[in-house]
């Protein structure tokens, strides 16, 4: 799956804005068959928005209702031969309510069709680090209760309503659940099940992201992932027959089954052939995408005490300390995952995640996945991405504000959104080439930072460059600031200040 | 002769009502009381009927002014037959005499002649009873999850009781991966919380309850770190959180123990070894 073209003329921030996406090109030798972008902007251009409106156009299609807004979206779907080019648009050029949406009207490779889900992408993943319920929110009301409101005066209106929408509104959430749909919102509760499924798929070992996964293990101080148990409640006549028919799957790979009342608790060593069995729990789901979809489906429910899954734990050997001179190393004592810290947990859940977005033709859409990360992991993602989806045909679209990311891309997978006013109207490539180029450039010339040190700093030392004092008093603050600043642009330009005060006037 | 009719409280809940009937005899000039239950039962003699009202009075934890509980339904006061109630205690009809009803209009309305006793109740607002049932919602949920759990429960009829600790043929159940040395101690002193069984010729080891303290090295209140272990434990299987419900009202109490054959699941691959021990 590859994003050609976005238009919308009115969604929120985004005003008659167009996108060209440009897959496969600009990557000269290292372009890969997957496809990567990023979208970059200044806080309140609208990114997040962007791919909000995507997987919303994808949803809607997908039930067959109609988009709320304007839009037209061109993509195509497999590759080689069996490729083809699809738009989808509900707009006409000729329409005389333009402001409205109108019929739907759908080409492919060039000839009108009929819309069906055959056109989806095979999955739509999503994952924000920011607000889920953007995510989660219905817009409007269902169109067949359109009517039911205007068919009652101003009197019976007002003593029939009631407040809020209650519990009728199905959430896209429920409509994900229920399995139909290819939306999938990786959702924050659910870091600790990634998490398990991406460490399975790494265990498989035939892996293409094995080797990424495994430098972030190292880094974490993780030096064996030892086994993993799963604590599941089948209480009689409440857990459907597709609860006990997952359990039984589940069961059937287990080392050790305890009955707890009502509650099953699955324990699975990994202490010994963690290969063989990985590979043999993934291969009866499918893969660790597919078995994060059965235990997601699982752990989902209205009340907590509803819920199949009642726990995921996941036993890990951290690196022993290091021994203090003459001594031994200091034994680490076995840890549950939910014992690493916040930050812990949201950096090896994420890189988890990357290893289970292998998924063939697939739209994955990534709002700022480099959040609390620290620049040497923003430095990895595009790498640890790329040892993932290598060989694959889906389309990653990245929000960031990471000029270190950007690096790793040439400039045509970069979409500048420029918000001159009230709304985002234009989005543009950088004008510089961004591959392997210098974060901090990529931070003026692509960001539109004055300059790439701190903004205290610069101020600073502007300051004692163009002071109007005497010659000796600058020379002497210049000697001192230049002791105190570090190697870069800034040394230079005090250096050269030193120098034009040598010269003779 | 002279009619009374009370509710009383018979045990700890449950309310009953009946007539409690004085009868003059007119041959001797005695009187005996007796207690007609209106939920069908057998009718009972009462020796001391002053004694039988005081307890009542006590029961109801009536002072001394206050006045008999009760409805006064016929009595020397009240020059009228005969009256009817249903097995629920609800006045049906009262028989009073024609110069009454001439003087009433020939009213037949029973309540007329018997004044209805007043019971008023103050009800909780709306809003309050349902937060009320929203709260106990979730007390609800739990009981019925322990219910179900109880159900779930293999039973006990086919096993040893107590159940012996979890062996497996393949040795017993370690730590999933490689406990740090304070773990380790912890985990030592767990296995030890064992009763050993006498039954015939095939003594056995039965888990034993502990908490945190019984397994913390020197005793003492238990550390983090070893409830952090025990954690860890029972989310591999090896230890099972268990409440002891004492008889009576007494409170509950909570423990470890580690896992036994109760635990075993039936439909597990490794049910041969079980069978084995």
């Amino acid at each position: 799956m590859k994003l050609r073209r976005l238009y919308l003329r009115d969604y929120r921030v985004l005003r008659d804005l167009e996108i060209q996406f440009q897959p496969g090109f600009g990557g000269g030798e290292i372009a890969p068959s997957y496809a990567l972008d990023f979208l970059v902007g200044l806080n309140g251009s609208g990114k997040s928005t962007v791919i909000q409106a995507i997987a919303e156009i994808f949803r809607k299609l997908e039930a067959s209702a109609p988009v709320p807004f304007i839009f037209e979206l061109e993509y195509s779907i497999g590759a080689g031969g069996d490729e083809r080019r699809v738009v989808v648009q509900n707009h006409s050029a000729g329409e005389s309510a333009p402001d409205k949406p109108g019929e739907l009207r759908v080409y492919v490779s060039g000839q009108e069709a009929k819309w069906s889900n055959d056109l989806l992408p095979s999955v739509i993943v999503a994952f924000t680090t920011g607000n889920e319920d953007e995510w989660l929110r219905v817009r409007e009301p269902a169109e067949e209760n359109a009517s039911t409101a205007s068919d009652m005066s101003a009197e019976q209106r007002a003593v029939r309503e009631l407040p809020g929408w209650g519990d009728r509104i199905k959430s896209p959430d429920a409509e994900a659940e229920s399995g139909a749909s290819r939306f999938r919102l990786m959702r924050h509760n659910e870091l600790s099940l990634v998490t398990l499924c991406g460490l399975l798929e790494f265990l498989r070992q035939d892996h293409v992201g094995a080797e990424g996964l495994a430098r972030v293990l190292r880094h974490s101080s993780i030096e064996r992932v030892c086994g993993y148990s799963l604590r599941l409640r089948l209480n009689p006549g409440l857990a459907g027959p597709t609860v006990q028919e997952d359990f039984d799957r589940l069961q059937r790979f287990a080392d050790r089954a305890l009955r707890l009342g009502s509650d099953r608790l699955l324990v699975y060593d990994l202490t010994s052939d963690a290969t063989t069995k990985a590979r043999a729990l993934l291969e009866e789901f499918g893969s660790g995408f597919d078995l994060f979809k059965t235990l997601s489906k699982l752990q989902r429910a209205a009340v907590e005490a509803e819920r199949s899954l009642q726990e995921v734990n996941v036993f890990l050997e951290r690196t022993p300390g290091i021994a203090e001179e003459g001594g031994e190393p200091e034994s680490s004592p076995l840890h549950l995952l939910e014992w690493l810290s916040d930050g812990e947990q949201s950096f090896l859940g994420r890189m988890c995640l990357f290893t289970l977005l292998r998924q063939p033709d697939a739209l994955i859409l990534l709002d700022e996945p480099e959040v609390h990360f620290n620049d040497y992991w923003k430095r990895q993602i595009v790498s640890l991405l790329d040892g993932v989806l290598r060989g694959s045909q889906s389309h990653v679209l990245i929000t960031t504000h990471s000029s270190i990311a950007l690096s790793d891309v040439p400039r045509e997978d970069i979409v500048i959104l420029d918000r001159p006013g009230t709304y985002t109207v234009r989005s543009r490539s950088p004008k510089m080439a961004t591959l392997g180029a210098d974060p901090s450039d990529i931070m003026v010339h692509v960001f539109g930072a004055p300059h790439a040190a701190g903004q205290r700093a610069v101020s600073h030392i502007l300051e004692r460059i163009e002071a109007d004092s005497p010659a000796d008093q600058r020379r002497r603050q210049l000697e001192r600031l230049r002791g105190q600043v570090g190697p870069g642009y800034w040394s230079y330009r005090i250096r050269r200040a030193l120098m034009a005060l040598e010269q003779p006037s | 002769m002279c009619c009374d009719r009370f509710r009383a409280r018979v045990g700890p809940d449950r309310p009953t009502r009946f007539l409690l009937v004085s009868v003059l005899r007119d041959e001797d000039q005695t009187t005996s009381c007796i207690r007609v239950p209106l939920n069908g039962r057998r009718a009972e003699a009462i020796r001391d009927r002053a004694a039988y009202l005081q307890s009542i009075r006590h029961k109801l934890g009536l002072k001394k002014n206050d006045t008999d509980p009760g409805r006064k339904l016929v009595g020397p006061d009240r020059r009228v037959l005969a009256v009817a109630v249903d097995s629920e205690g609800q006045l049906l009809g009262v028989a009073v005499t024609q110069e009454t009803l001439r003087e009433n209009g020939y009213d037949l309305r029973p309540q007329t002649y018997l004044k209805a006793v007043e019971e008023r109740r103050v009800l909780d607002s709306p809003a309050t009873l349902l937060a009320q049932i929203r709260q106990n919602q979730a007390k609800l949920i739990d009981r019925i999850d322990g219910l179900f759990g109880r159900l779930d429960m293999a039973p006990i009829a086919g096993q040893k009781i107590p159940p012996p600790v979890w062996r497996d043929a393949a040795g017993d159940p370690r730590p999933i991966g490689k406990l740090s040395e304070d773990q380790e101690r912890v985990w030592a002193r767990v296995v030890e919380q064992v009763d050993r069984v006498e039954q015939g010729n095939d003594p056995y080891e039965t888990p034993k309850p502990f908490t945190a303290e019984d397994v913390q090295s020197g005793g003492g209140q238990a550390a983090a770190a070893t409830r952090f272990t025990l954690t860890l434990l029972e989310k591999m299987g090896l230890i099972v959180p268990m409440t002891v419900s004492p008889e009576g009202a007494g409170e509950r109490a909570f423990y470890y123990r580690l896992a036994s054959d109760r635990e075993r699941d039936q439909t597990t691959a490794d049910e041969p070894e079980r069978d084995s021990k």
